[in-house]
């Protein structure tokens, strides 16, 4: 024991206050990346030296570059993920969906229909008039060409959903890759007994775009290895990155398993929303557009084809409807050309309305499983109102718990720049000191050196 | 942390703020259904309503002009008859005996008023034409000597909706003013035999005043129903048909006991005509029911010659010296008293059509009323909160601009 183990724990203490003083450099540096996990110096003391009966303290050592993060916090953090981004996804489309519609408002469907009814009810008073017919085919027209607008809205809607879907696959196996290399990366270092805190970052970074996306379930091995399954389906680990891909099939759209055909269970993300509108929703928005209109088509026919139109000799059992298919109301155009073959009479003379007022009373007719045409339409707006206004609540309603959850993280794994320039006074003080030990070990020793002379 | 706490509770705010101006712009809380769904069905509903409220008032007023228009043209009916009655009396008194021209022009004059009247339109529809608006539904016969109905029927009802469960008989059919309907009332008997036969007679009369007997009868021919053949001959008992007419079959409700179809239609009654003969009415049977108890039956006719054919005969008769008779009196004093009848019957008409389009335009106000509650923003109450949003956000700028620079290093 002498004066150089004054210099052994001062030199260990200086290096280990310079990589002290490095970590926290690195965490000023990454102060604004909202994906960098603050690191922290673990220090220890050095193993001692007994010499005389007595164990002498050797100072300092870096243990330990510790990464602060609550692995608790990141699973719930991605589970949020999946529910937040499928309840956003879910609102925009939806928020697209209710615009087709234009409700409330004098451009909405339930104003076109109440203008066709009605139609046909000013008709029934002067059935003998040009002018009311004609009045009335535009009248359908105008339905007519709002239902296929609607519809050619929804259906362009589809084709969207169906381009984000591929994207949204597409961006999942391109995660699933990156995830695997990192996996692959980290193992490596790990092996070596090292921590590689970055590459972790990079990881969680992409583990958590991927939770937006699709519900993800994550687990670590003993290598450090995330090992990934997506809706009960292994995904990825250290080794393997699947592939998955989209298919159609009876209008749903499913994700399978590229190499054994396994199909996803969907339950969150935004792939979940944009396929489960995919496949249910929108079909189940133009479905009842189809059973309200193909009622109207067949009530007003029905009633249609028993009048008899204003023509010398009267003409009766014409459709006034000449079909209806995937939003195509087809209006007889034998009428259009001459709206004296409408057959708003009873009894075949031009002066009877009676058929037109039977066809304005299919308004307030129980067609449409035990509801109106209107009453129906109504509840098909409220339900995609509703369905938006939940979704848009219960995104606003994960934000809040994610916005919580990012706040926990961000106390645990976010840098502070107080704490930080606290710790840099501190570890330059300390090296200051050990610096200081090295000068009076000098002195020390210059003194025995003295004395020698 | 700082940081994004404060640009979420920004955002927050601005979110707010750009709710209320835009509500504010617009002045509806709603613009979109899931702003309210339920909102959004009962403003459907609501301008459902306000739509088929707005065109049942237009049938409304359509109704209403067509109505005035048949007062109108029976107003002119009724004070020609009236005038003609008035010179009818006059040829009682002994003293204006010698000019019966004068008499017989006046008559005429009349006669092509009221003619006129009768073929008077409404916006594009014969106001007496039933609903055969095809042609003017009275006119003289090709040699001039009587006045034969024109369209092919003026019986027709023309009924529009006034309200979602109201609807109102418009017109006065040519028949109901001025055709002869023969009324056929009683019973049947319910529990009769197949093939019994009960039979009906009644006097019926042409264009020239000429009697005849119509004889119906109306054979069981199934339960509830009855075969109705009929025939009419002249005073030696002749038919005036070269073959039988086909018979009618009449079907009964079985548990009322009402007509329920005439050849398959619910019309309650059929139009008889022998144009050779200028024989033309309507037969009725509305009043002939169904019930257990021996066959009793009866008819009636509400005129002998229309009042075109008497006026005809009348003119006719004084050109040729002849004076009026007290039967020929008495058809047109009945016409004339069924014309105010039928006058106060189409005023009490207009009274329902305005009464109804009075409703409507009350239900109308409270409809827009619930229109407004449920859409309409408060603006003094959105201005206040925009204000208080706005205050808000002033403030959260300020305390972030105040807090967020500083840190240790300021300090250090």
């Amino acid at each position: 024991m002498g004066v150089s183990r004054v210099f052994d724990i001062a030199q260990r203490s200086l290096s280990t206050y310079q990589h002290a003083l490095d970590i926290t450099s690195h965490n000023v540096a990454n102060a604004a990346n909202s994906n960098y996990t603050r690191q922290t110096a673990v220090l220890s003391t050095e193993k001692g030296e007994a010499s005389g009966g007595l164990v002498f303290g050797m100072g300092v050592k870096l243990d330990l570059i510790q990464r602060q993060r609550d692995s608790l916090i990141d699973t719930q953090i991605r589970a949020n993920n999946q529910k937040y981004s499928d309840n956003s996804k879910r609102s925009n489309i939806l928020g697209q969906v209710e615009q087709l519609f234009g409700e409330p408002s004098d451009l909405g469907l339930s104003n076109t229909l109440n203008n066709f009814f009605n139609s046909w009810s000013e008709a029934s008073v002067t059935p003998n008039s040009l002018a009311l017919r004609y009045n009335l085919i535009r009248s359908a027209e105008n339905l007519s060409n709002k239902v296929q607008d609607i519809y050619t809205g929804l259906t362009q809607v589809k084709s969207s959903l169906m381009t984000d879907a591929q994207n949204t696959v597409s961006s999942i196996n391109s995660y699933l890759k990156e995830i695997q290399s990192l996996n692959s990366q980290i193992f490596e270092i790990t092996i070596k007994g090292e921590q590689p805190n970055d590459l972790i970052d990079q990881r969680d970074t992409v583990l958590d775009s991927l939770s937006k996306l699709v519900n993800v379930n994550v687990t670590t091995d003993a290598d450090g290895s995330a090992i990934v399954s997506i809706g009960g389906v292994f995904a990825a680990d250290k080794t393997v990155a699947k592939e998955f891909k989209l298919s159609e099939s009876g209008g749903a759209l499913t994700i399978n398993s590229g190499t054994d055909g396994i199909a996803l269970n969907l339950s969150g993300g935004e792939l979940y929303a944009i396929t489960d509108l995919y496949s249910k929703g929108v079909p189940s928005y133009t479905d009842k557009i189809d059973t309200m209109m193909n009622s109207l088509k067949d009530a007003v026919n029905k009633a249609h084809s028993s009048g008899y139109s204003i023509t010398d000799p009267p003409e009766t059992g014409i459709n006034f409807f000449d079909g209806y298919s995937e939003g195509v109301l087809k209006i007889n155009s034998d009428l259009q050309l001459d709206p004296s073959k409408i057959a708003l009479s009873k009894d075949g003379t031009n002066g009877n309305g009676d058929i037109a007022t039977a066809i304005s009373d299919i308004r307030n007719a129980k067609r449409v499983n035990g509801a109106t045409i209107s009453d129906s339409y109504g509840a098909l707006i409220s339900e995609i109102g509703s369905q938006k206004q939940s979704s848009e609540q219960m995104a606003q309603s994960n934000d809040l718990i994610l916005q919580q959850l990012d706040q926990q993280k961000s106390s645990i794994s976010g840098v502070s720049i107080d704490e930080e320039m606290t710790n840099v006074i501190k570890f330059q003080r300390a090296y200051e000191a050990s610096a200081k030990m090295i000068k009076i070990a000098d002195d020390m020793l210059q003194t025995i050196l003295n004395m020698v002379q | 942390m700082l940081t994004n706490n404060f640009i979420t509770t920004l955002t927050q705010t601005k979110s707010r703020i750009d709710k209320l101006s835009t509500q504010i712009a617009s002045q509806s809380k709603i613009q979109k259904p899931s702003d309210s769904p339920s909102g959004t069905i009962r403003l459907n509903r609501l301008y459902g309503q306000l739509s088929q409220s707005d065109s049942f008032n237009n049938n409304i007023q359509n109704g209403l002009a067509f109505v005035n228009s048949t007062i109108l043209s029976m107003e002119t009916i009724q004070n020609e008859t009236s005038q003609t009655l008035t010179k009818l009396t006059e040829l009682v008194n002994a003293t204006n005996g010698g000019d019966f021209t004068t008499y017989a022009d006046a008559v005429d004059l009349s006669l092509n008023a009221i003619l006129d009247a009768a073929n008077t339109q409404s916006d594009g529809k014969y106001i007496f034409g039933g609903t055969d608006f095809s042609t003017s539904p009275f006119g003289l016969t090709a040699d001039g000597s009587s006045v034969e109905v024109k369209a092919s029927d003026i019986s027709g009802t023309q009924e529009i909706k006034i309200s979602p469960n109201i609807s109102q008989k418009l017109n006065m059919s040519g028949t109901e003013v001025f055709g002869t309907i023969v009324k056929g009332i009683g019973s049947l008997n319910k529990d009769g035999a197949i093939g019994d036969v009960s039979s009906a007679a009644t006097k019926v009369y042409d264009a020239a005043g000429n009697q005849y007997t119509l004889n119906m009868n109306y054979t069981k021919s199934a339960e509830n129903t009855y075969s109705l053949s009929y025939d009419i001959v002249d005073g030696s008992g002749t038919s005036v048909y070269s073959s039988p007419p086909a018979a009618k079959e009449l079907v009964y409700d079985a548990d009322t006991g009402k007509l329920s179809t005439i050849d398959g239609s619910s019309a309650q009654q059929f139009s008889i005509k022998v144009p050779d003969k200028k024989i033309d009415f309507m037969l009725n049977i509305n009043g002939l029911n169904e019930k257990s108890g021996a066959s009793s039956l009866a008819m009636s006719a509400n005129q002998q010659m229309d009042i075109f054919n008497t006026l005809i005969l009348i003119r006719d008769n004084l050109r040729k010296g002849i004076p009026p008779t007290e039967a020929q009196r008495a058809t047109v004093s009945d016409f004339n008293k069924h014309m105010l009848a039928k006058l106060a019957e189409s005023g009490s008409v207009s009274n329902q059509f305005t009464d109804v389009s009075d409703q409507l335009t009350q239900q109308k106000t409270i409809l827009q009323e619930l229109v407004s509650k449920e859409q309409d923003v408060d603006i003094a109450k959105a201005i206040m909160e925009m204000q208080t949003e706005d205050n808000a956000l002033q403030m959260s700028y300020k305390l972030s601009a105040m807090i967020m620079p500083q840190s240790l290093l300021n300090y250090l």
